[in-house]
């Protein structure tokens, strides 16, 4: 039997627990979050029972953190425990059954199950508007996550309506400086440039950033992803200066948050190299790319396929220059990259067998040409014979 | 349904593009002179289209169907790196591709510019 004095300290080691995990989660502390979130859910149902509405909190800790680490059957397990717990104890129309049923679209999401996901996101809005009617800052919230879901589905048209009504709350409510409407204005942009539209979406792009960089200063992942996104559109309007200085910046961050050897800068010297051969200067490009294939082996390996992205380019710059020699080996090793990546009969494989065989048709080299489209021919015959 | 223009005068690679596009209509034209007189006749919702090409270059059949048709949506491939990838998007290609392209890559491209 559990003393009143017992009670309340177990009470107390419930609210700290459940404190420390969702700070671990929310520092991407995964491990550590993951122990405390189990332990409070015991703690949860020894204390107050196990239909509790704080076993329901936790379960739903729980799942967040799986949701974060990829696991995501047992994520919707836990959510899904949740939502029961939250609708046995409050009713169907309460505001924490809209948030649980927000996290359980967002393990949807991860998990593609799209369809299901829009039906719980719809239906939380409709919870949120009868709670807190249109203009709050809750809806703006859903009309984001919506829209959010819109774009992956590339319903492009519709998510630029609701990214556009999510704003207008925000501004309406005087949230001007919440970092989810600088998500709004960045997600809105990214739509704006699939359209070709890059004036518009620089400017959101530099208002994302703006507001970002009040939320959480200069040196945070956002930042950087903020300043790559600017870069992007600078890259593709021609302005090569400013879209190499940005590029820069980007690395300046990434490597105070993640150190010099982490695969985020092997994607930025890419892009710096893509620059640098955008604009001519080829030994820049050269060095660029290599820096990029180097990080991105140390840091992921040999074998993982966004290394393939690197070895492709350089090769595809030694093409240009007419050095086969260099481009033969880059393109050959982007090739066995993908076999060992995907198989020896994937697509993509097929791809890069052709890109050779095309290389060796324009230098003359017939007979290699045939021989490697003749492999890609069979490979691609049986995967879409299969599908 | 679709209508995708492919450009690209290496068959083998063309051929398996098609394969791959099975359920959009497709087009194809090997050279730019027929890119831009497919594009005229056909109006295509999304063109791929390689930028070394017989009788004209890629990057001016870019330039002639968006006189034509300013709101185009053409994708450039490339193998040869981004100075002439560079010039497509001066041109007005949405995006550049360099070769070899991976699978997904592509039909998520694809499928990003049939959307609106």
């Amino acid at each position: 039997m559990i003393s009143k004095n017992q009670d309340d300290s177990f009470k107390v080691l419930w609210d700290n627990t459940t404190y420390k995990a969702i700070t671990y989660y929310n520092e991407g502390k995964y491990n550590e979050a993951l122990a405390l979130a189990k332990l409070s859910i015991d703690i949860a149902k020894k204390i107050y029972g196990r239909e509790s509405t704080k076993v329901a909190i936790s379960m739903n800790n729980l799942s967040l953190i799986y949701d974060a680490q990829g696991k995501f059957e047992e994520a919707e397990y836990l959510s899904i425990e949740s939502l029961k717990i939250w609708k046995n104890q409050l009713g169907p129309d309460d505001p924490n059954i809209a948030t649980s049923l927000n996290n359980l679209a967002g393990i949807y999401v991860s998990r593609g199950k799209y369809k299901e996901a829009e039906s719980l996101y719809e239906r939380s809005l409709e919870i949120k508007q009868k709670v807190f009617g249109e203009n709050h800052v809750e809806i703006a919230t859903s009309y984001n996550n919506l829209a959010d879901l819109y774009r992956l589905e590339k319903k492009y048209n519709e998510a630029e309506s609701l990214y556009n009504k999510a704003i207008e709350i925000f501004e309406k409510t005087k949230n001007n400086k919440n970092p989810d409407i600088g998500s709004s204005f960045n997600n809105l942009a990214e739509i704006l440039k699939i359209k070709g539209q890059y004036d518009e979406a620089l400017k959101l792009y530099k208002k994302a950033f703006e507001i970002w960089k009040t939320s959480y200063g200069p040196d945070h992942p956002d930042i950087a992803t903020a300043i790559n996104n600017i870069a992007g559109i600078y890259y593709l309007e021609g302005n090569y200066a400013e879209a190499e200085k940005l590029y820069k910046e980007v690395l300046k961050i990434d490597e105070k948050i993640y150190g010099q050897n982490h695969h985020y800068n092997a994607m930025t010297f890419n892009n710096i190299a893509l620059v640098k051969e955008g604009i001519g200067q080829y030994e820049d490009a050269e060095k660029y790319f290599k820096e990029a294939i180097e990080i991105s082996q140390n840091t992921l390996g040999k074998t993982h396929p966004s290394l393939v992205i690197y070895l492709n380019n350089v090769a595809g710059l030694y093409r240009a220059k007419e050095r086969y020699k260099e481009a033969e080996f880059y393109f050959k090793r982007g090739l066995l990259v993908l076999e060992k990546a995907f198989g020896t009969s994937s697509p993509d494989v097929a791809m890069a067998l052709l890109n050779l065989a095309e290389m060796y048709d324009s230098i003359g080299r017939v007979e290699e040409a045939k021989r490697f489209s003749e492999s890609a021919k069979s490979i691609y015959k049986k995967a879409f014979k299969n599908s | 349904m679709s209508k995708i223009l492919i450009v690209e005068d290496y068959k083998d690679l063309s051929d398996f593009y098609q394969e791959f596009l099975e359920g959009d209509i497709l087009f194809t034209a090997s050279d730019g002179e027929t890119a831009v007189s497919f594009y005229r006749e056909y109006n295509p919702d999304v063109v791929l289209m390689d930028l070394k090409l017989p009788k004209k270059s890629g990057i001016d059949a870019i330039k002639e169907i968006l006189q034509f048709d300013p709101k185009a949506k053409i994708i450039a491939i490339t193998a040869y790196g981004s100075t002439i990838g560079s010039k497509a998007l001066e041109a007005g290609a949405k995006e550049v591709l360099r070769k070899p392209i991976r699978f997904n890559e592509l039909k998520d491209i694809i499928e990003k510019y049939k959307s609106y």
